[in-house]
């Protein structure tokens, strides 16, 4: 099983770092492949960021993402441009506030407030991208929670603002998991009442 | 760089760009000098090496341009170093006069081309593979060159290893070509332990102080012993046509040796200096010949059609120069189609037709607009070539 992620947003909101962190995870900490890439340009400077993200257990070939299994969009700038590269019923994560979903995107969807659960509990909204990738890892658990702390700790050193953001994200996720496990439920129980009723 | 465990010896495993790669491969093989100036998106080439080189007894120099990061190398490299210089396009176009020289008066040296899109600034933050013809044409004059490439960062950093011992095995330049893709992409690489990799340190003259030594005087086996210079022995360097002292010459018989012997030096050797990978070759029915990053997209429609049971190969290309003629011609002889893939014009396609024993079989897939290469703009040429339609 590979998987294939893009995280976007706009300069400045640590999508780039954020995508180097999950796969450090999976390398470094737990043994496997990755690959990560990003788009530079006139992006660099405030304008769309992207990274893509591929996470395997055998060697990643192909090193771009042209249909992801998870798209994170931390912006509505991000959310506009990328929905396209989803696949259908990939997992759609946003930030509930920076992003609100409109319309209709065929995914799994999931809306949290990343940057104000990070302005609250590390005081700064730039740890949005770690709260980020602590309920991205909660819901996905596309590498394990150990591997993706001990990754960022690494890259960031024992902060507590670090780890205060990450145990945000990683509850925020736990929370919205179970919520959309117990929809999925109620929706499979709709589905059979339906065909008894035929 | 993130690296897990910290022990000093033993293998590696590092999260890593390209560059990084290219720049741990070079510190691998002994580089001990080495002049730049930065430039998208080879500039973390240098980066990595102003802190690592001084960090392990080298020199690094950041120069005022690539003309003078070219003739710094060039020196030192007489002077005994390992040496590199890296750079992209625009940079590469001015280093052309000195590589020449280092042509010419048969100095080891590695240039670094990390290949953006061109002509001129062009696409500074988007890969092409635009560059191959300059390199091998880009000096001017009868010349050979040594050029290779890679499409992982693991075996980025073996032909980088592999470029430094050719170029101290055979006193040429050696040009290590990738291009934006593979240069800023991260991936896992693991670095070898000393050792692992055969490294090679160029052939030092016998010859003691105080008795002539001729600098240019080739041995039976048509190698060059070299001297230190500033060591010992006196003797003299130049792009003019020289003798065996190393003093210029207009003698046609002179001219006409060491024309041959630069020529022939690696042109004779192409068979021994192709290095290829081959995935589904076997019983390949179509294949596709590629190099560098795009080589992934192609590998990628191999390892596919592989399991839908299509008879699909890949050869894949690691030496550029001199170009592998006959290992191309033997490994497409009797092949129903040969799609080569590459993000330029065409600059590699001209060479496999003119390798192959039928050229009128020989496509293109490509792509120049600074996106990356997918495996489905290849399939689409596959899909025309076998008659399907897009």
């Amino acid at each position: 099983m590979s998987w294939k992620l893009v995280i976007g947003g706009v300069g400045g909101q640590g999508v780039i770092s954020a995508g180097i962190v999950l796969a450090e995870a999976a390398v470094i900490h737990e043994g496997r492949y990755a690959v990560q890439s990003q788009s530079y340009g006139a992006e660099m400077r405030g304008g769309l960021s992207r990274t893509d993200v591929t996470i395997s257990n055998s060697e990643v070939i192909y090193p771009k993402v042209d249909q992801a299994h998870v798209l994170v969009c931390l912006h509505r700038k991000a959310l506009n441009a990328y929905t396209g590269v989803i696949r259908p019923g990939g997992l759609l994560i946003t930030d509930s506030d920076e992003a609100p979903i409109r319309g209709r995107v065929d995914s799994r969807q999931f809306a949290i407030p990343f940057a104000a659960t990070a302005r609250e509990v590390s005081g700064s909204e730039r740890n949005a991208n770690i709260c980020m990738l602590g309920a991205l890892v909660a819901i996905t658990r596309v590498v394990s929670r150990e591997a993706l702390t001990a990754a960022l700790l690494d890259r960031f050193g024992t902060r507590d603002a670090v780890t205060a953001a990450l145990d945000a994200g990683f509850r925020l996720g736990n929370e919205h998991a179970a919520a959309v496990a117990v929809r999925a439920d109620a929706h499979e129980a709709g589905r059979h009442a339906t065909s008894a009723r035929m | 760089m993130s690296a897990s465990g910290s022990t000093a010896t033993g293998p590696r495993t590092v999260f890593v760009q390209g560059n990084e790669a290219c720049a741990e491969a070079a510190l691998y093989a002994g580089l001990s000098f080495f002049a730049g100036y930065p430039i998208t998106p080879s500039s973390e080439i240098a980066e990595h090496l102003s802190r690592e080189l001084p960090a392990r007894g080298g020199r690094f120099i950041q120069m005022e341009d690539e003309i003078s990061s070219m003739a710094a190398i060039i020196g030192a490299s007489l002077t005994g170093s390992k040496v590199m210089t890296a750079t992209s396009g625009p940079g590469f176009s001015l280093m052309q006069e000195a590589l020449g020289f280092a042509i010419m008066a048969e100095i080891p040296c590695v240039v670094v081309d990390v290949m953006r899109g061109g002509p001129s600034t062009g696409l500074p933050t988007q890969g092409s593979q635009g560059d191959i013809n300059q390199v091998r044409w880009g000096t001017h004059g009868d010349h050979s060159i040594i050029a290779i490439t890679a499409s992982t960062h693991q075996h980025l950093f073996e032909a980088t290893v592999r470029g430094f011992n050719l170029a101290e095995t055979y006193r040429t330049p050696v040009v290590v070509l990738f291009d934006e893709m593979l240069g800023h992409m991260r991936e896992r690489l693991v670095i070898p332990e000393p050792g692992e990799l055969p490294t090679v340190d160029r052939l030092r003259t016998s010859v003691p102080e105080g008795v002539d030594y001729h600098p240019y005087l080739t041995r039976e086996d048509g190698r060059l012993p070299m001297s230190d210079f500033g060591g010992v022995h006196r003797y003299n360097v130049t792009g003019l046509y020289h003798d065996m002292w190393g003093f210029p010459s207009t003698d046609p018989a002179i001219v006409d040796d060491l024309a041959h012997h630069l020529h022939d030096k690696l042109e004779l050797r192409a068979d021994e200096l192709a290095s290829v990978r081959t995935y589904g070759m076997e019983d390949a029915e179509v294949v596709l010949v590629s190099y560098g990053s795009p080589a992934r997209s192609a590998r990628q429609v191999v390892h596919e059609a592989r399991l839908n049971g299509q008879p699909l190969g890949l050869l894949e290309l690691e030496t550029l120069w001199p170009f592998p003629a006959g290992v191309v011609r033997r490994a497409c002889r009797s092949v129903r189609a040969v799609i080569v893939v590459e993000m330029n014009m065409g600059q590699m396609l001209r060479h496999v037709k003119a390798a192959v024993d039928a050229p009128e079989r020989v496509f293109l897939s490509n792509r120049v607009d600074g996106r990356f290469i997918t495996p489905r703009d290849i399939r689409r040429v596959l899909r025309i070539v076998e008659g399907q339609g897009e």
